[in-house]
């Protein structure tokens, strides 16, 4: 603890000091049905208030929030902006991988000082979740799945309790306000990842994602493509048809609203590039297998499905 | 989409956490918990108390580590848990209600119901209510005397059918049927639940019984309003039974002189239970007519000690006597009496030869007349009871020998005859005329017609009714200035001297007189009527079985020729005689009937609503004894029936009716 109220927490100052560009501060937004509109002015997001409303209330109890959906539903995107909005700060992006470990999330000593000067508060470097707690801003954890079990349980430690203990320095730090929230996303589809353990699903408040349906898809397209060239609603729709029936299909990696986003883009880009005003049949077509097979597995599917909408046969590569 | 409260669905996830786990779910007590602070939190957030369907299962899936399978399931449960909360609740409170009430009465389930000791005592008001609204829910049951409380089991079910079929109280179920039974609203006004609303809708019989037992009670706020509605419907007239609601009234301090005369009047044994002196008897037999007046002078005397009866012979026309059996005089005033009742009898006889033509009645006439003189005239002349004395006698019982000598003569003695009508009266002179007139023949017939006529106008002269159209002065506009008593004004010097004469109009009328068998007794109405209006009769529709119609303008003799002629026989079609009545001209019909039509079809209330409809203004000038239930049907349709009790109250409605 600090033994001078008046001069400021070396730890804290460093937080500051390091993070205060990342984590920048905006006007919080907690009534849910306001927050529906400033994600969508501001965020070019389209979210369902129950989800907003629900995510506020784990938020207001102090509890992390799993948002659990296929790829490309923009469950990262959302947690970012929702977090931001509740906290009032940009949150904090901490993308797991197998060895995540507690140095890399709430901080470690650098070892030239650390040497010098030894483990004390001049040598620790606060990381990501400790900056967070300090500057009262929320956590996105992505694809928690692909974290370690120990790892999942430190971080709901510390979520429950709402206090980092960092026995090197022999300190804890408290949560200074509500605005500490995390959220995890998790896609349960995706192969190669770890389960998640019954005890972390029972501690976590968890939000299914799905695809949204097709007229809302059709809005958050329109939201994130640019005004021109001009997308018409038929290929519009060309493009919802082969989407959802690409989803239904065998395809490995099923598209979501991002690769919907991205394939009316692609086909703007293509349509700017050949000189038109307003995207034809043609540019959505080409930019069809690009966008969306990620794999050469998929190819076959993908043209095969695009190919029955154009009512045109398989492209030909 | 089903809604839910956010409070009531957080009270019943203990159950849910229960369910879930019976159906092989792992939920914890701190995922509930969690579950319930989010819903909470999510309540307020969303600024409502209650959350749709979609909302819970995302809220309770999300808190209760639920895979989407499992949803459903969750779903069904919250539904059923609710459902089955909500009713659970809602029995509880009905059953509550019940034992509330069931204390109220002081009974447990299965007990006895003894009405008159559950409904007394203190807080009565509060226990008629219970007593109704459990009988109403069934917690009360059994045949009138041998009501029983259900058995606790039986209370339970009762308690669960009311909450099943989405009510939350006893109350609240009973409101939405209130078919409440005579026996409710009698009880009901009893208690004083709502007195002014129940009293009028409950039949007179009901009041009757209702006003009894607000006696037997003491409770005199019921038996005022009772009595007060008693006595308006009497005054309406209303046939009700006397004998009992006399009593009622006169305990309610509401028995007036009108209720005496109409209770009376329809029922003279009445005389017994009414504290009426032999005074107002001798009025009210004398506003009856003859043959009702008659039997309540003799049933008055039946019961009378000496000194009443003294009172009631002393206001009294001898000829009322006529049906005189026992009566408490003795000696000397007892042989007058039996001397004037022959000779009344005789009287009597006389008038009804007059009437039916019937040779029997004559001889019977002129045997109690003779008897009556002989009678008479072994009584000391010294002595006298009232208006009876042994001449008083001898000229009554003359009276009906002229009568029978006049019409078996036909006329006889002009001038004896003359004398004789002066002293019967109009009623029984218009009785004797009539006989007159069917026995005569050419000239002498018009001398009965212009003696009906005289005397019927001697009679509206005696009884003050001022016919139309007449002058009538005043001191202000407007008018034809009266010189001759403006000029004596001024010499008198008198403040305002202008004296104005104005002529009075009258409205015309179709006049529609029943002449059926029923009107017999009030024949002397329809000629009375029609004589004195005559310059304001535009139509008249004579009526039994068939109308017949006479056109006017009519002179008073040509009425009286008429109706001198016609004999009250035959049945009633009202119906058809109103339509006859409306015919051009006035829209303004004075039908004089006892409104009971008995010829089918036909429904005189259709016919007047019909005319009324049609701007018509119908005036019914009933007798006492009419068809209430046709007079109430015929007022609700906008008719205007007046009850007379006698010609000249008969007279002065349709007066009243032709004013302007």
């Amino acid at each position: 603890m600090r033994e001078n109220p008046g001069e400021r927490d070396p730890i804290e100052a460093k937080v500051h000091e390091i993070y205060a560009d990342v984590a920048k501060p905006r006007r919080p937004v907690r009534d849910p049905r306001a927050a529906v509109e400033v994600l969508e002015r501001e965020f070019k997001l389209i979210v369902d208030e129950r989800i907003v409303a629900l995510t506020y209330a784990a938020f207001m109890n102090g509890r992390p929030v799993l948002f659990e959906g296929p790829p490309g539903t923009g469950k990262t995107e959302i947690g970012e902006a929702l977090l931001e909005l509740w906290a009032g700060r940009k949150p904090f992006l901490l993308p797991c991988s197998e060895n995540y470990d507690e140095y890399k999330v709430i901080g470690d000593f650098h070892p030239l000082i650390a040497m010098q000067k030894g483990f004390n508060e001049e040598s620790f470097i606060p990381r990501p979740l400790l900056a967070a707690l300090i500057l009262d801003a929320g956590v996105l954890v992505d694809e928690i799945r692909r974290s370690n079990e120990d790892f999942q349980n430190m971080l709901l430690d510390v979520v429950d309790k709402r206090r980092i203990v960092v026995p090197e320095l022999k300190r804890v730090f408290h949560a200074r306000g509500p605005g500490f929230q995390v959220v995890f996303t998790s896609n349960p589809e995706d192969i190669a990842q770890n389960d998640l353990s019954d005890a972390f699903l029972r501690r976590v408040v968890r939000i299914p994602f799905t695809y949204p349906p097709r007229e809302v898809e059709a809005r958050i397209i329109r939201l994130r493509i640019e005004e021109n060239p001009r997308l018409d609603s038929n290929a519009m729709n060309l493009i919802l048809e082969a989407i959802s029936k690409l989803r239904k299909s065998g395809l490995a990696h099923k598209p979501g609203t991002a690769e919907a986003v991205a394939w009316a883009r692609m086909a703007q880009a293509l349509a700017r590039l050949r000189g038109r005003s307003s995207v034809a049949l043609q540019d959505v077509y080409d930019a069809a297998l690009s966008v969306l097979a990620k794999r050469v597995e998929d190819e076959e599917i993908v043209s095969s499905v695009v190919g029955e909408v154009f009512h045109i046969a398989p492209l030909q590569r | 989409m089903p809604r839910y409260n956010v409070e009531a669905l957080i009270d019943l996830l203990p159950s849910l956490g229960e369910a879930l786990r019976r159906r092989g779910l792992k939920v914890g007590t701190g995922q509930l918990v969690t579950a319930a602070r989010i819903l909470h939190s999510y309540s307020v957030l969303v600024n409502r108390s209650y959350i749709d369907e979609d909302e819970v299962s995302l809220v309770l899936a999300s808190t209760l580590a639920l895979k989407p399978q499992q949803l459903q399931l969750l779903l069904n449960e919250v539904k059923g848990l609710m459902v089955s909360a909500k009713l659970d609740a809602n029995a509880r409170r009905i059953r509550d209600e019940i034992d509330e009430n069931l204390r109220k009465l002081g009974l447990k389930p299965g007990d006895r119901v003894v009405k008159k000791r559950v409904l007394s005592g203190p807080r009565r008001r509060e226990r008629v209510a219970a007593y109704l609204l459990l009988r109403k829910a069934g917690v009360i049951r059994g045949p009138r005397g041998r009501e029983r409380v259900v058995g606790e089991a039986e209370i339970s079910l009762i308690s669960k059918r009311i909450a099943s079929m989405g009510y939350e109280s006893i109350g609240e179920a009973l409101e939405e049927a209130p078919t409440w039974s005579e026996d409710d609203s009698m009880l009901r006004a009893e208690a004083k639940l709502d007195v002014k609303g129940d009293l009028g809708s409950l039949e007179s019989r009901r009041l009757l019984s209702l006003g009894k037992a607000a006696m037997r009670k003491g409770d005199s706020r019921l038996l005022k309003a009772v009595a007060e509605e008693l006595g308006k419907r009497i005054l309406r007239g209303e046939r009700i039974d006397g004998e009992e609601v006399i009593p009622i009234l006169r305990r309610a301090g509401s028995l007036s002189i009108a209720h005496e005369r109409i209770l009376i009047a329809s029922d003279p044994a009445l005389v017994r239970d009414l504290p009426v002196g032999g005074r107002e008897i001798a009025e009210i037999a004398s506003g009856l007519g003859w043959e009702r007046g008659g039997e309540l002078v003799a049933k008055a005397l039946r019961i009378m000690d000496a000194g009443e009866a003294r009172r009631l012979i002393e206001g009294l026309d001898p000829s009322l006597l006529w049906a005189v059996r026992r009566h408490p005089f003795k000696g000397v005033e007892g042989a007058l009496l039996d001397a004037a009742t022959k000779a009344a009898r005789g009287l009597y006889e006389a008038l009804k030869f007059a009437e039916t033509g019937e040779p029997g009645r004559a001889d019977m006439a002129k045997d109690l007349a003779l008897r009556a003189i002989e009678d008479a005239r072994r009584i000391d002349a010294a002595y006298s009871l009232g208006p009876l004395s042994s001449s008083s006698i001898e000229s009554l019982a003359s009276t009906a020998l002229a009568i029978v000598e006049a019409l078996e003569t036909g006329g006889g003695n002009a001038e004896h005859l003359a004398s004789t009508l002066r002293r019967l009266g109009p009623t029984r002179s218009l009785q004797v005329l009539r006989g007159l007139y069917a026995r005569v023949g050419g000239e002498e017939r018009e001398l009965i017609v212009r003696a009906t006529a005289s005397l019927l106008y001697r009679f509206a002269a005696r009884e003050g009714l001022r016919l139309l159209p007449r002058n009538e002065t005043s001191l202000s506009p407007p008018g034809r200035l009266e010189v001759r008593r403006t000029i004596y004004r001024l010499g008198r010097l008198a403040t305002d001297p202008l004296v104005f004469r104005r002529r009075l109009k009258s409205r015309r009328i179709s006049l529609a007189l029943d002449v059926s068998g029923s009107m017999l007794d009030h024949s002397m109405w329809a000629l009375t009527i029609a004589v004195l209006f005559s310059s304001n009769i535009e139509r008249l529709t004579l009526f039994s079985s068939e109308p017949r119609i006479l056109e006017g303008p009519f002179t008073a003799t040509e009425l009286a020729r008429t109706l001198l002629s016609v004999r009250f026989a035959g049945y009633t079609d009202i119906a058809s005689a109103l339509r006859a009545a409306a015919g051009r001209g006035t829209k303004r019909i004075v039908l004089v009937s006892d409104l009971k039509q008995t010829i089918e079809p036909g429904d005189p209330v259709d016919v007047a609503s019909q005319l009324v409809r049609r701007g018509y203004k119908l005036l019914a000038i009933v007798p006492p004894g009419h068809d209430s239930a046709t007079r109430t049907r015929m007022e609700e349709v906008g008719a205007l029936v007046r009850v007379a009790y006698t010609p000249r109250e008969a007279a002065r409605e349709v007066l009243r009716s032709l004013l302007r």
